[in-house]
């Protein structure tokens, strides 16, 4: 019985140490490839999360919202002062590397094919695909700038073992009327109110005045009608949110929103203009639901 | 069309969550010899002159690095607040500049002040570009100013050297200065997270900046330094603004990853941060309404109580024994020890209070004499501003412990 009991703490601690290393470090440093004309300039550097802030400062509180864990940066310089950055940057799963790139993603870019998706402006290219979010940055590039990062990026895509499918929940989301490339998610603080997080967003409508479509989901439904009963509070709000149907809200901050629950799900509409088109959108996302 | 009773609810919500620092007031707030339109002082708010800007602006302001919600803006723009914080690096890609811009756009202009950063290579980390150029800062701000959508901001930073050559570095000094002359800032400043107090020292030589805004709080090993350095700072006209001031207890910045902190934490290490006089006002990056109600409370009264300087004072410990393993020391070191592994030993003695690991530890690297015992000052400069002399010193005696003695 002893024996047994030993052996099941050693699976056990094997598991767990296997579990470690997979939540550890992810990014194989051989990944970077060689840029025609841009020799690699130093080693690869490794920034953790006790780190990050060293390499980009502030910026990295941001990082910390989407369970960064490890971020390897290259450094390619043509020694005439350009100088090519790529980031790599593990997120620990998909949803997080889709949020921070969809935090970081430009309101004006073009779009590639690259990762799952990619965008570039004037130098800079991020992708996400997977559990990473990868940035390219050119400095003094000129022209050739699209060009080298996008090859370059390519070449890391190709070498990533990850998957290229963006998180399911975009997918509950109706196509019609959305704006295209303009979903979101966050992971905590969703307008502001501590309690609502893990929330995908889409955006609908005409883009100078957009509304947003919504889906938050809670861990189980005690979750759920705490949040729920913790922002009835907040905005002094009286009715019975839980039950079925669409219930119209006035948030002193948000301005209306039309929100509906079912299971551990709460979906909703921020800024709705046209009652009609919106509440059908809305039952559309909420039937999506499981 | 703005709906109007949904603004006039919102501003009666926020005037009930903050209460008593709401109210109306006809007191101007005078911004070089100027009223901010619209924008009545708070009579509970406590205001501080920004050194030689003559900016007199609330000592809570607002950093908007971990936000885009414009409704978090908008409240705190309604409850008073004048001062926001942006970069070029938020949000990435200037994300951020770009909400700010588009909610400023339709504000009279000297209701509020907006201030930037540029980030330039080498300027955080890496080596100076020796070729760079005055026009290649212009181009970033070129491309910031092209998101924020104004004529000007009131405050441009260089964004984060943390030594003197850094702040000082002349293509991007030259080029604050330019930007100032042709009225496109206000004012110039220099922000700093590492070697705070050398940046302070070297922004006031440099005669030209105007602003310091310093990475601050209690849990810095050297923050008597930092302390001293902003005083220092403050005489010579310098205007000192505080951020990461809460970092210490909710980590994010050189406080390490984000840790759990009570609300209780949080308004101490603000109150510790603000009962220093010489920091004219802060900028906490608040992501939701009660974050930000809270800390505009906290102009009520800034007095410390005795169990909020306890709280502090277990954090500060805590942060004291934390070695964050970068490695910057490491090529510091003449006798080329590996202090991040002498570190861990010592974080393992008086931290977790494991005195054969630390040993373990300190015995793996087989050194045959810790070199520091006869080395002269000690040239390597820790990130996080440990005396890594003493602390090496401290920890060596260890290995005259006889194993046996080591439980």
């Amino acid at each position: 019985m002893k024996v047994k009991k030993h052996i099941f703490y050693l699976l056990l601690s094997c598991f767990i140490l296997s579990a470690y290393s997979a939540a550890g470090s992810s990014i194989n440093k051989n990944i970077f490839p060689d840029i025609s004309g841009f020799p690699k300039s130093g080693d690869v550097v490794t920034y953790k999360p006790e780190t990050l802030f060293e390499f980009m400062n502030g910026a990295a509180e941001l990082y910390h919202l989407y369970d960064f864990a490890e971020m390897n940066v290259q450094v390619y310089d043509d020694k005439k002062d350009n100088t090519v950055n790529i980031e790599i940057y593990d997120h620990q799963n998909s949803s997080n590397a889709f949020g921070i790139y969809s935090q970081e993603r430009p309101y004006e870019c073009e779009y590639l094919s690259i990762g799952t998706q990619a965008n570039y402006m004037e130098g800079y290219l991020n992708f996400y695909q997977g559990r990473y979010y990868v940035k390219l940055s050119g400095y003094d590039l000129g022209d050739k700038g699209r060009e080298i990062l996008t090859a370059a990026a390519k070449a890391v895509s190709e070498k990533l073992k990850e998957k290229s499918s963006p998180p399911e929940a975009l997918g509950l989301f109706p196509d019609s009327n959305k704006i295209k490339n303009k979903e979101e998610y966050i992971t905590k603080d969703f307008l502001g109110y501590s309690y609502f997080k893990n929330v995908f967003t889409a955006s609908y409508g005409d883009p100078e005045s957009a509304y947003k479509l919504f889906i938050i989901e809670a861990p189980d439904r005690a979750s759920l009608e705490s949040s729920i009963n913790a922002y009835k509070k907040d905005i002094g709000f009286k009715q019975d949110i839980l039950k079925d149907g669409m219930h119209e809200i006035e948030d002193p901050y948000q301005g209306k929103l039309i929100i509906s629950v079912k299971g551990n799900y709460i979906a909703g509409i921020l800024n709705p203009d046209n009652a009609k088109v919106n509440k059908d959108l809305l039952k559309q996302l909420t039937s999506n639901l499981k | 069309m703005k709906d109007i009773s949904v603004n006039k609810n919102r501003r009666r919500f926020i005037k009930n969550s903050i209460a008593g620092l709401a109210g109306a007031s006809i007191l101007p707030v005078i911004m070089k010899g100027k009223a901010y339109a619209d924008k009545p002082a708070k009579p509970d708010f406590i205001y501080r002159t920004l050194g030689k800007t003559g900016l007199k602006v609330p000592i809570v302001s607002m950093g908007v690095m971990n936000t885009l919600n414009p409704k978090l803006v908008e409240a705190a723009y309604d409850a008073g607040i004048v001062h926001f914080d942006t970069a070029a690096l938020y949000g990435g890609m200037g994300k951020s500049e770009t909400m700010l811009g588009s909610f400023f756009k339709d504000k009279p202009r000297d209701s509020f002040i907006i201030s930037t950063k540029i980030n330039m290579p080498g300027i955080m980390f890496g080596q100076l570009n020796q070729n760079a150029k005055p026009q290649d800062f212009i181009r970033e701000f070129d491309k910031s100013m092209k998101r924020i959508g104004l004529d000007y901001v009131d405050i441009l930073y260089l964004h984060g050297p943390g030594s003197r050559d850094k702040a000082l570095f002349e293509p991007y000094f030259e080029a604050l200065k330019q930007l100032k002359k042709e009225g496109r800032t206000r004012f110039i400043g220099v922000s700093t997270h590492q070697g705070q107090a050398e940046v302070i020292r070297a922004a006031v030589e440099s005669k030209a900046y105007d602003v310091a805004l310093v990475a601050y709080n209690s849990t810095y090993p050297n923050v008597n330094e930092i302390k001293k350095a902003i005083a220092e700072g403050a005489k010579a006209g310098l205007g000192i603004i505080g951020m990461k001031t809460v970092a210490g207890v909710v980590g994010g910045g050189f406080g390490g990853p984000p840790k759990n902190a009570t609300e209780e934490e949080i308004t101490a290490a603000i109150k510790w941060s603000l009962e220093d006089e010489n920091v004219h006002t802060i900028i906490p990056g608040w992501q939701t309404f009660d974050h930000m109600n809270s800390t505009i409370a906290v102009m009520k009264d800034l007095k410390m109580t005795v169990a909020e300087r306890a709280m502090l004072e277990k954090r500060n410990k805590e942060a004291n024994l934390f070695c964050y393993q970068c490695e910057e020391c490491t090529p510091q070191c003449p006798a080329e020890h590996h202090i991040p592994t002498l570190m861990r030993s010592y974080m393992y003695a008086y931290g977790y209070k494991n005195m054969q690991m630390a040993r373990q530890t300190i015995d793996s690297m087989e050194l045959n004499q810790i070199a520091c015992e006869d080395c002269g000052t000690c040239t390597v400069k820790c990130a996080r501003g440990f005396n890594v002399k003493e602390k090496i010193l401290d920890i060596a005696r260890l290995r005259d412990v006889p194993t046996d003695f080591l439980v």
